[in-house]
């Protein structure tokens, strides 16, 4: 019984509930990205966990380039998470709920064009004298179809190209196969702008998340509310900031979010989608507006988790780095009862103490346990602790 | 009996229609038959070829496979990948085992092999094993799909992912069984365990796998075939248009569809195990889920449900990330380029032609006047009964 007595230790061990907390807290901020866009329009969004990974290389970007604090480095990262969002939905999946050709054409040419161009821009040749030049050119390519893309987008969101007609061929089988696609595509231009290797915030910009809050020293626990002082030495750390940090900003993130979503009237009209979208539209509401709405809201906490995420674990930013998070996040939100934002932090936390204790019991297998809990929570009870039962969840 | 054999073996398609349609269903084969000729896989370029053969071989009888999940039932599998890891472990462990006095030995270690006697060694054993590690994988597919029968959409699609990616954290961990991220050597410097057929020695530079491999294909397409056209195959369509309607014409949709999982699992472990002998290591550590993702994508790419259209999407799809992966003339293009042209692929294809490449024919129509003329030819039951005597 050995792992019962590893399990022993781990529920005497205040480490384990703290580190159960923030990672539950990390959970939270992204499956509610997932359990809004599925409340909404019925899809997985699996271009999610590249949102969590485009957002940390930025605030890594703004961290190492414009020697900013992680504070703003967050801030930065959460402004260009949203904007990532909002074009995420309108290049990928707005195109299957309605049907605008010229704006198609402009955004096929701008996602395929910009692809072509970073493909060649990192193909090696043997004669390397030209490339300097090449690259240059190549480079203004790339940035005049992501211009081309950006202005397509903002000018079928003015409505220059006419008034868009439903679509009536997609289906959501075709959403989840783009929203897969989609994945693909944003995790392999990371790959190619950022290479394979693993990245970390450099540590004076972390100093501060990582010192000590609480710790363990031979007088008994020590209480060290200025993070700025000397560093406490020989002592064994209980709570660090980052830790508090985490939770606080899922806290006041999702005390947020709930103003917005049921004080506002851009909250009211999400609701209002959620329920029936055919007479949202009868109500006046632009449902394509506020679904891109619902993407930019999700992907700003999808940045701040990212980011969370990589200093908790010291390191950890890498172009796939983002998937795990995403599908246990998912898990988490489909636990919650997915659809329900109260269900998604629920659900997080619960994933959370599941990975932090089932780590305890079994170092590699702490993902295998949040796994299986959604198998097991989707298999007997499809509809969360917190949702509603349905006639029929497809 | 040779009139039978003639139409199980489809033989119309190279007798009937125009000398256009005879040509472009005879080419394929043609080439196919003729590799040999064409390559030479002792030049690089040959070697690469055969590289390239093999591999989408190989993923053909995988997306026929996967076929029969997302084309025929409608279920959008994302954990496929854990049928062809089980297939290739299976495959692997049988051809190490081995016979020493102190009973049967599995060993996982990539430095240590017991002598002894090896328990697959005799002709034609490998074939013996591809088919264990196909039925193997058949079982797991039933095991896995009775607890999904009730799920559709998203939700099957994200338990298999679930699934898939519980499998992989367990072949990736327990070293003794998959040897970790060492991987399994099957050519070894003490024990060449590369598996023989007639004598012949299966590795990717010859000519025996290419066969074996080409005659899988053949008996996989044929048995796809007959599938579809079988009660269990109308049984599938059934339920993939509406399966309450199905239910309520008396079709039983749990039975139907745990067949259907057992099919497609079969089929994932025998390409599999067909993959852990074209390369000469067997790391589990690649066989992550985008390897399912790019199976997927190929079904897709093809038609989902259209056998020729999975054909076809294959041969596409796996070529053209191969060659992105070789040096061409010098030039190197970044090797993770083919799947940003996967995931492109994924995205204009739903946009512009969600059905595929080769469409499946339209399901739940009358027969046209030439389908029907067909079927009374054939003697299809139906019309037997209604003709005259």
């Amino acid at each position: 019984m050995e792992w019962l007595t590893s399990l022993g230790n781990a529920v005497q061990n205040p480490a384990t509930y703290i580190d159960a907390m923030t990672l539950g807290s990390i959970y939270a901020l992204i499956a509610v990205g997932y359990t809004m866009v599925y409340g909404i329009i019925k899809l997985i969004n699996f271009a999610h966990g590249e949102i969590i990974m485009l957002g940390t290389y930025i605030g890594l970007l703004a961290v190492n380039t414009l020697n900013v604090p992680i504070v703003l480095a967050i801030l930065i990262a959460m402004l260009a998470c949203a904007a990532i969002g909002a074009i995420l939905d309108w290049n990928a999946y707005l195109p299957l709920r309605r049907s605008l050709p010229k704006a198609e054409m402009l955004s096929i040419i701008g996602l395929v064009g910009g692809a072509g161009l970073l493909i060649a821009y990192f193909t090696t040749g043997e004669a390397g004298d030209n490339m300097a030049t090449a690259h240059r050119i190549v480079f203004g390519f790339l940035a005049v179809v992501l211009l081309l893309l950006l202005v397509s987008t903002l000018a079928d969101l003015l409505g220059w190209f006419g008034s868009p007609r439903n679509n009536v061929k997609s289906d959501r089988l075709a959403a989840l196969i783009t929203a897969i696609g989609m994945s693909l595509c944003l995790q392999t231009m990371a790959h190619l702008l950022w290479s394979a290797k693993y990245e970390s915030f450099p540590t004076s910009a972390t100093k501060i998340f990582d010192s000590k809050l609480i710790a363990q020293t031979t007088e008994g626990l020590v209480f060290r509310w200025n993070p700025f002082g000397p560093p406490l030495v020989d002592a064994v750390p209980i709570l660090l900031w980052k830790e508090l940090v985490t939770w606080v900003a899922m806290l006041v993130l999702m005390f947020v979010l709930l103003v917005i979503v049921q004080r506002t009237k851009i909250g009211k009209a999400m609701r209002a989608c959620a329920l029936d979208q055919q007479t949202a539209w009868l109500m006046g509401i632009n449902v394509n507006h506020v679904i891109a709405f619902t993407f930019m809201i999700g992907s700003a906490m999808a940045a701040v988790a990212g980011i969370l995420y990589s200093v908790k674990v010291g390191g950890n930013i890498y172009p796939r780095m983002g998937y795990y998070p995403g599908v246990i996040a998912f898990a988490a939100a489909v636990l919650g009862g997915i659809g329900n934002i109260k269900g998604a932090v629920l659900g997080g936390l619960i994933i959370g103490f599941t990975e932090a204790f089932g780590g305890a019991v079994a170092q590699q297998y702490d993902k295998a346990f949040a796994f299986g809990l959604m198998v097991i929570f989707i298999l007997f009870r499809p509809w969360g602790i917190l949702g509603q039962k349905e006639a029929k969840r497809a | 009996m040779l009139r039978a054999l003639a139409v199980v073996l489809e033989v119309r398609w190279w007798t009937q229609g125009g000398w256009c349609k005879r040509l472009v269903h005879l080419l394929p084969l043609v080439l196919v038959l003729a590799a040999p000729l064409l390559i030479e896989p002792e030049t690089s370029l040959g070697s690469v070829a055969m590289d390239i053969l093999l591999k989408v071989g190989v993923f053909v009888i995988l997306a026929l496979g996967l076929n029969v999940v997302v084309g025929y039932l409608g279920l959008l599998e994302l954990g496929y990948v854990t049928f062809m890891a089980t297939g290739a472990l299976t495959a692997t462990l049988g051809m190490m085992t081995v016979k020493t006095e102190a009973g049967w030995v599995l060993p996982a270690h990539t430095d240590y092999l017991p002598q002894g006697e090896f328990m697959f060694d005799f002709p034609g054993g490998y074939l013996v094993l591809i088919l264990i590690a196909g039925l193997f994988c058949g079982i797991l597919g039933v095991l896995r799909g009775i607890p999904t029968l009730r799920l559709t959409g998203d939700y099957y699609a994200i338990v298999t992912l679930g699934l898939a990616e519980i499998f992989y954290l367990i072949y990736r961990n327990e070293a003794w069984l998959s040897g970790g991220s060492n991987g399994l050597r099957l050519s070894h410097p003490a024990n060449d365990l590369t598996p023989k057929l007639f004598g012949e020695t299966l590795y990717y530079d010859n000519w025996m796998l290419y066969y074996l491999v080409v005659v899988v294909i053949f008996l996989t397409i044929f048995v796809m075939f007959r599938l579809q056209q079988s009660r269990i195959g109308r049984a599938w369509a059934a339920i993939r248009i509406d399966e309450t309607a199905a239910r309520a014409c008396g079709i039983n949709v749990a039975w139907s569809k745990t067949v259907g999982f057992g099919i497609s699992g079969f089929f994932g472990g025998v390409g599999g195990a067909l993959l852990c002998v074209t390369s000469s290591t067997l790391s589990v550590n690649e066989l992550d889920v985008w390897q399912s993702i790019i199976v997927l994508c190929a079904v897709v790419l093809g038609g989902m449900g259209s056998i020729r259209g999975v054909l076809l999407g294959t041969v596409i799809l796996i070529s053209v990330g191969e060659f992105l992966r070789q040096d061409i003339g010098g030039v190197r293009v970044p090797p993770e380029a083919r799947y940003l042209v996967y995931g492109l692929l994924l995205l204009l294809l739903m946009r512009f032609r969600p059905q595929g490449l080769i469409p499946r024919a339209p399901a739940g129509h009358p027969p046209s006047a030439e389908e029907e003329e067909e079927m009374r030819r054939r003697q299809t039951p139906l019309y037997v009964l209604g003709e005259k005597p």
